[in-house]
């Protein structure tokens, strides 16, 4: 007999509202439907309203843990549409800025995951390394949310020699407990029964569906856009993509790990490069921006970030539009969804490091055995129907 | 590497006649335009011969008359985007639907149909909604269309 478990929006393992509706046969899932849709703001609509400086702060504010990599890439949208250059010393700042931001969100993630399989000892640990890059973060910007580091033009605020040296500092620091982490995670049992072969996701299928970040390289696709089309100074800082091939949770775990130890690697080598000079190139606060269009990618915590823009010859926008990693992510997770327990919900969601309130919609999705993976509410109404007669 | 994205164009358009025009939009990144109705075709050759199996996303741009679509595709074999383009009229958005070539693009479909009309043929969750609320207005146009504007959607949906 198959039972239907609403879960959410007010949801007992995320912090952000979304619902999931599971049909289960005994403790197997047969069937999934996200619904996710609960905190739209019309952020594109928005943007086309108002000029391009107003953006930059309405862009930092579509997601609350990588908020920097959303104003990231919408400067280097601006400044491509402008044709414009900045100056070499914003681009290391804006490269630490980003990195040390990877750092804080995958440590959060981590720490939730372990949170997720009743690892409560490792949740409280990495958090609390976590807190050494929430304090380098805090004294680069000011802010341990919302950085407002990046503006159309270079950086607002410049790393001083004595920050340089915190930085390199917390980054020796971090790097052991990281490698401990590292070294802990394939071997401590608790963490290998309930992660390993757990949410399976093969190449073919994160290839198929066009899976994204560490999702897409823990199943083994070597995928990532600072290495496939490198922007600011990832060439030059010799960045290396890190792939599993458990293609399980376990393989998340791994690939998140292995790109924290590479951030701290980058870190450390903008640290030691910077060059002196200006960080930014002063603009006014209107300004008016060619008529073009740009296309631009970079890599956030949670995967391949998408700003497409078109400008008129105006002040505003005429179309800005946003492609978020979670999106990308959620065909995906309902794959992995398919044939698991109850008992492995939390940890296998929590898996894809879920984003709602960047991501925010809605989605009805059919994984029976055999059955076509998506389909239309009223043939899945039928379906229903069909088997449980109401 | 060490090929330049004018020597990939000109392969592109040899390989895929379908192409009406191809040219370089940025360094590393080529923008190829279509006609609608050879979208499929279009996507499945260069999907194929130019391991370009990641759809980035579909960017809908309201060009006032017609509705200009963007399928943004990443080639592996070369590591450039290739962005195919194509229009179609306002009055009558329909477009086949890419999910039997790339099943990944099925949201990104559903969120455009959503926020712009187009009905995309062949994709089976058309009638749903993926990101506006079930009880939006029927009778509303879609809200990203330019001659739509934020005060009069206010108005509509909070009557106040």
């Amino acid at each position: 007999m198959t039972i239907r478990i609403p879960v959410g929006p007010q949801h007992p393992a995320l912090k952000e509202p979304e619902r999931f509706i599971f049909y289960v046969e005994g403790e197997q899932i047969v069937k999934v439907i996200p619904r996710i849709g609960f905190n739209h703001r019309g952020i594109e609509k928005a943007m086309e309203e108002r000029t391009y400086l107003q953006d930059l702060y309405i862009s930092e504010r579509v997601c609350g843990i990588c908020s920097n990599v959303h104003t990231a890439c919408y400067v280097l949208l601006v400044e491509r549409l402008m044709n414009m250059e900045i100056p070499e010393r914003a681009k290391y700042i804006r490269m630490i800025v980003l990195e040390l931001e990877r750092l804080h969100s995958h440590l959060l993630w981590l720490g939730v995951a372990f949170h997720e399989i009743g690892f409560d000892t490792l949740f409280y640990l990495v958090w609390r390394d976590r807190e050494i890059v929430m304090d380098l973060l805090e004294l680069i910007s000011g802010n341990r949310v919302n950085y407002a580091t990046n503006t159309i033009g270079g950086v607002r605020r410049d790393i001083s020699e004595e920050t340089k040296h915190k930085i390199l500092k917390g980054m020796k620091l971090l790097l052991e407990r990281l490698k401990y982490y590292r070294r802990l995670s394939p071997e401590e049992q608790t963490i290998v029964k309930r992660t390993l072969g757990v949410g399976p996701l093969s190449t073919q299928d994160a290839k198929r569906l066009c899976a994204a970040g560490p999702t897409l390289r823990a199943s083994n696709v070597k995928s990532d856009v600072r290495g496939d089309e490198p922007y600011l100074l990832y060439k030059e800082a010799e960045f290396q993509t890190m792939v599993s091939d458990l293609c399980d949770v376990l393989g998340r775990i791994l690939v998140r790990i292995d790109e924290c130890i590479e951030a701290v690697r980058i870190i450390e080598w903008c640290v030691k490069n910077m060059p002196d000079g200006p960080i930014r190139q002063k603009l006014p606060p209107i300004f008016k921006v060619p008529e073009n269009q740009a296309y631009r990618r970079v890599e956030a915590p949670r995967g391949e970030l998408v700003y497409y823009g078109v400008s008129d010859g105006s002040e505003k926008p005429y179309r800005i539009k946003i492609r978020t990693p979670t999106l990308a992510n959620i065909p995906a997770l309902c794959k992995m969804l398919e044939n698991q327990h109850i008992a492995d919900i939390p940890i296998v969601v929590a898996s894809i490091d879920p984003c709602f309130s960047c991501t925010d919609r809605l989605v009805f999705i059919d994984i029976e055995k055999g059955k076509k993976w998506s389909c239309s509410m009223p043939y899945f109404k039928h379906l229903i129907k069909k088997k449980f007669g109401r | 590497m060490g090929i330049t994205p004018e020597e990939i164009c000109k392969d592109l358009k040899d390989k895929v006649k379908e192409i009406e025009k191809c040219e370089k939009m940025a360094p590393n990144q080529l923008l190829v335009t279509t006609s609608s109705d050879k979208i499929c075709e279009v996507i499945e050759k260069i999907s194929n011969n130019y391991n370009a199996y990641h759809l980035s996303t579909i960017s809908a741009v309201d060009l006032g008359k017609e509705i200009e679509l963007n399928y943004h595709l990443f080639s592996y074999k070369y590591m450039v985007d290739i962005t195919v383009r194509c229009s179609i009229p306002k009055d009558n958005p329909r477009i086949k639907s890419i999910i039997d070539v790339i099943p990944g693009a099925i949201l990104y479909e559903m969120e455009v149909h959503d926020l712009f009309g187009v009905y995309f043929e062949g994709n089976p969750n058309m009638n749903e909604r993926l990101i506006l609320p079930e009880d939006w207005p029927e009778d509303l146009p879609p809200p990203l269309w330019k001659d739509v504007k934020t005060e009069e959607l206010r108005k509509r949906l909070y009557k106040q």
